[in-house]
């Protein structure tokens, strides 16, 4: 893991020291909220409903052990004993004072750990894919390439009063775990036919009023340009972009109303006025992050895999938390588990302290002391043995976060939704926590197969329910909680904008409409045919039959 | 309105946006709009453009004035509020591509905290908003010794500079 | 119409309440009801506050008919009760009362 050098620990240091200044000044009057708002923003602080809410990132949904220890601990010591993991692989603490945040910055800074553009009309922090480093489909780590970007968008004196926030998401494997084409610039590890690294580039992608899936502007970016690249996609965003409308703020809308090929000409153009060399990615810098990042030598274990299969012969439960919630390790023997943070009833996301301690130690003890986030709003044990995989579930099992669900209907995404987002219009964690209880049979669960359900509270899309296969949009209608039913979204390699099925309904209403979407797809599946293939094959109207007709 | 340079040195003072400049602020005797600028001089009068400012709104388009810059003493670019950046790369687009070599000033509605943004973007010199004083734009720009960016202000570039060696690889 | 007013307190966040004498409380029962006649110079108070960089964010938060009084938006009924999920009350967890 990225471990930071004394120039990385004086800047984030002096961070900490420029908020804690910020916050005496904006207490002494003088600087006004409509001042003080845009800074604190980028130190992650919001008001929220009920109190300040401070977005902590985890850079590129990587954290060690003692890193999630150090949430835990300010879980218990600032707030009220829980954090909740979002869509954006990050931290959020929910009831949090303005006077004690700089005391939080600096127990953050003691850890590598930050808040720094974690919200505000700047770069945001990073997102990659949280398999990173040990899923076998992968060409490079995207950690590498996410640590580099972060570097160089931290601070950054030209581009941290943008029109608006600007997210880049990277992933080095095919599959896109990191959902890189609904992101404002979406990074895709490649080679050329050389055999040369470098990234295809997307622009423009986004969820939102106004969803689009980032058009390809860049076939081929030499790795060692990517900065210069970004440098000049930021200031052709930066001059043009609409600063007129905050729903057009978005570079999406630009490269819209521009057109890809004119967008892409437009950087290309100022890429070439760029000094090659000025942001020419050093070569001796690379490799630096890139040691920090290197698994250490694993033994390969072809034997495991009979041994879990003895284990699994003799609990069901076992067998079906390894065929969900693990994946294939690029070494033998080895395996991928995902730590689902969405157990039957609860709030998608949601890890009290205690959680997350135990988390910390199970990761110390079988992976390496590494631990992911997903945007999916689990977490992720990178580098646990094969063998261990029954003892790891077990002691899951104990602190309720070995749901075997990873993937399946109750693995919900959802935002916080109108219980503590003040721009939200509806709730979100309700629902999904009736819909988890509705389906909570896990045999039932693995019936039914992958299927992604994704609720928003409001139309800024925090609960990506355009990408979901099953989306839920809670608006508000005279005062009253109104859901729209989105199918066909997807979220991954094959990026696909949801469609809305028909009229809204109430909360009542909605869970039944997700139970008969359900039902008819099971009535018309083929054998081994999951939920998106079953609607790519039949559409929407068999649904919008079933959903519009009956009731 | 107070001027203060990047160093933290005072330049005298800015009274109100009038076009008249005494003494002289950064070699300009007189700071024009725009399009006073277009009006009353062509790119070839160098030796009152050498004597000449201009103040740029967020709206006007140097590509207008292309042949100007490489002339005039100084450019003042007006942040018309605190959260719209897009003269900081109007900045660094008037020293890269238009090689404007004079003083820039940040005027209208910015922040101390900002201070060092502006020093690295290219900014010369800074008229302080009223509601600031010079104390707490000198203090800003003593906030931070080091940068991650190459740039203007002395900050070393910690994307060149050699880095110390790593203190731990992952653990295990 | 009726209303209170409503904001956070600037240092801890916290939701309260405009009560009596330009009090801010964080008990809702504590809230001064303002007629919508009254409803101008109840914002003015909020704002001089705002000023004073005691609160920030104050607005009118409209009323049901009737009483006792209640809000009339679902949004403003979770600011007074708190979230509508979780065990995350303060007062069971022992966490800041603020």
């Amino acid at each position: 893991m990225y471990t930071y050098d004394t120039l990385d620990k004086a800047l984030l240091n002096q961070r900490v020291a420029e908020f804690r200044e910020q916050v005496k000044r904006r207490i002494a009057g003088e600087l006004t909220e409509d001042q003080f708002k845009p800074l604190r923003l980028m130190n992650g602080l919001y008001l929220q409903t009920h109190a300040y809410m401070l977005r902590v990132a985890v850079p590129y949904g990587t954290l060690s052990s003692d890193q999630m220890r150090k949430f835990a601990y300010i879980a218990r010591t600032y707030d009220r004993g829980y954090g909740h993991f979002t869509t954006r692989q990050n931290i959020q603490f929910n009831w949090i004072e303005l006077g004690s945040t700089p005391d939080i910055l600096y127990d953050l800074s003691e850890v590598d750990l930050h808040a720094i553009q974690t919200s505000g009309n700047c770069i945001r922090n990073v997102t990659a894919d949280p398999f990173a480093g040990a899923a076998a489909d992968e060409l490079d780590d995207p950690r590498v390439w996410s640590e580099i970007i972060r570097q160089w968008s931290t601070l950054h004196p030209e581009f941290s009063f943008l029109p608006r926030k600007f997210k880049i998401a990277v992933t080095g494997a095919d599959a896109d775990r990191a959902a890189i084409k609904f992101h404002d610039i979406g990074l895709k590890i490649v080679r050329n036919d050389a055999g040369d690294l470098g990234f295809q580039v997307f622009v423009g992608g986004g969820q939102g009023r106004t969803p689009f899936v980032a058009p390809l502007i860049r076939p081929f970016l030499p790795a060692k340009d990517i900065l210069r690249y970004l440098d000049a996609a930021l200031r052709v965003y930066n001059q043009h972009g609409r600063r007129d409308n905050i729903y057009k703020a978005r570079i999406k809308i630009l490269v819209d109303s521009l057109g890809a090929d004119q967008f892409s000409l437009d950087v290309e153009r100022e890429f070439e006025k760029l000094d090659p060399d000025l942001l020419a990615v050093n070569e001796k810098e690379v490799e630096r992050i890139r040691d920090m990042f290197a698994l250490p030598y694993l033994r390969p274990d072809t034997d495991a895999q009979a041994g879990l299969e003895q284990a699994m012969e003799q609990s069901n439960p076992l067998r079906r938390w390894c065929e969900t919630n693990t994946e294939v390790h690029k070494v033998p023997g080895y395996a991928i588990a995902t730590v689902s943070l969405k157990p039957v009833g609860g709030i998608p996301g949601d890890a009290t302290a205690d959680q997350m301690d135990t988390v910390a130690d199970l990761a110390d003890r079988y992976s390496l002391g590494e631990i992911r986030v997903t945007y999916t709003q689990n977490l992720v044990l990178p580098h646990v043995r094969v063998a261990d995989l029954p003892l790891l579930w077990a002691a899951l099992d104990q602190i309720s976060l070995a749901t075997a669900n990873a993937g399946l209907v109750t693995d919900i995404i959802a935002c916080p939704g109108l219980d503590y987002c003040t721009l939200a219009n509806a709730r979100s964690i309700p629902l999904a926590q009736r819909i988890s209880e509705r389906f909570a049979d896990l045999d039932a669960q693995h019936n039914i197969g992958p299927l992604d359900i994704r609720i928003s509270g409001c139309i800024n899309a925090c609960g990506h329910h355009h990408a979901g296969h099953i989306g839920i949009l809670g608006v508000d209608k005279k005062g009253v909680e109104l859901y729209q039913l989105t199918l066909g979204g997807q979220g991954n390699r094959d990026s696909a904008i949801g469609k809305i099925l028909g009229p809204g309904f109430d909360e009542d209403g909605i869970i039944g409409a997700v139970e008969n979407v359900i039902a008819t797809y099971l009535n018309m599946r083929t054998i081994g045919e999951t939920f998106s293939e079953t609607l790519q094959r039949k559409g929407h109207s068999p649904f919008k039959e079933r959903l519009y007709d009956h009731t | 309105m107070i001027i203060l340079d990047t160093k933290g040195q005072a330049h005298g003072e800015r009274r109100g946006f009038s076009e008249q400049q005494e003494p002289p602020l950064f070699g300009a005797t007189a700071i024009v709009s725009a399009a006073a600028l277009k009006e009353r001089f062509a790119p070839t009068d160098t030796d009152s453009l050498a004597h000449t400012g201009v103040s740029l709104t967020v709206d006007d388009d140097l590509s207008d004035m292309a042949g100007y810059f490489p002339h005039l003493a100084m450019v003042e670019l007006v942040f018309s509020q605190f959260k719209d950046g897009r003269p900081f790369s109007t900045a660094v687009v008037l020293r890269r591509d238009f090689e404007f070599k004079g003083a820039i000033l940040a005027a209208g509605d910015f922040l101390p905290d900002q201070a060092l943004f502006l020093l690295r973007a290219g900014f010369s010199a800074f008229v302080v908003p009223e509601q600031f004083t010079a104390k707490q734009f000198k203090s800003a720009l003593l906030a931070y010794s080091v940068a991650y960016q190459p740039g203007l202000g002395g900050a070393p570039d910690l994307l060149k500079t050699l880095r110390d060696p790593p203190t731990a690889v992952a653990a295990g | 119409m009726s209303y209170v007013i409503s904001a956070n307190r600037l240092l801890s966040g916290s939701i309260v309440f405009l009560a009596a004498d330009e009090r801010w409380s964080e008990q809702f029962e504590d809230a001064h009801i303002f007629s919508s006649d009254e409803l101008e110079d109840a914002h003015q108070i909020g704002q001089r506050a705002e000023k004073c960089n005691f609160v920030i964010g104050s607005y009118a938060v409209e009323l049901k008919a009737g009483t006792p009084a209640v809000p009339k938006r679902l949004k403003d009924s979770i600011r007074r009760t708190g979230p509508t999920v979780g065990d995350h009350n303060p007062r069971t967890l022992g966490g800041p009362e603020s």
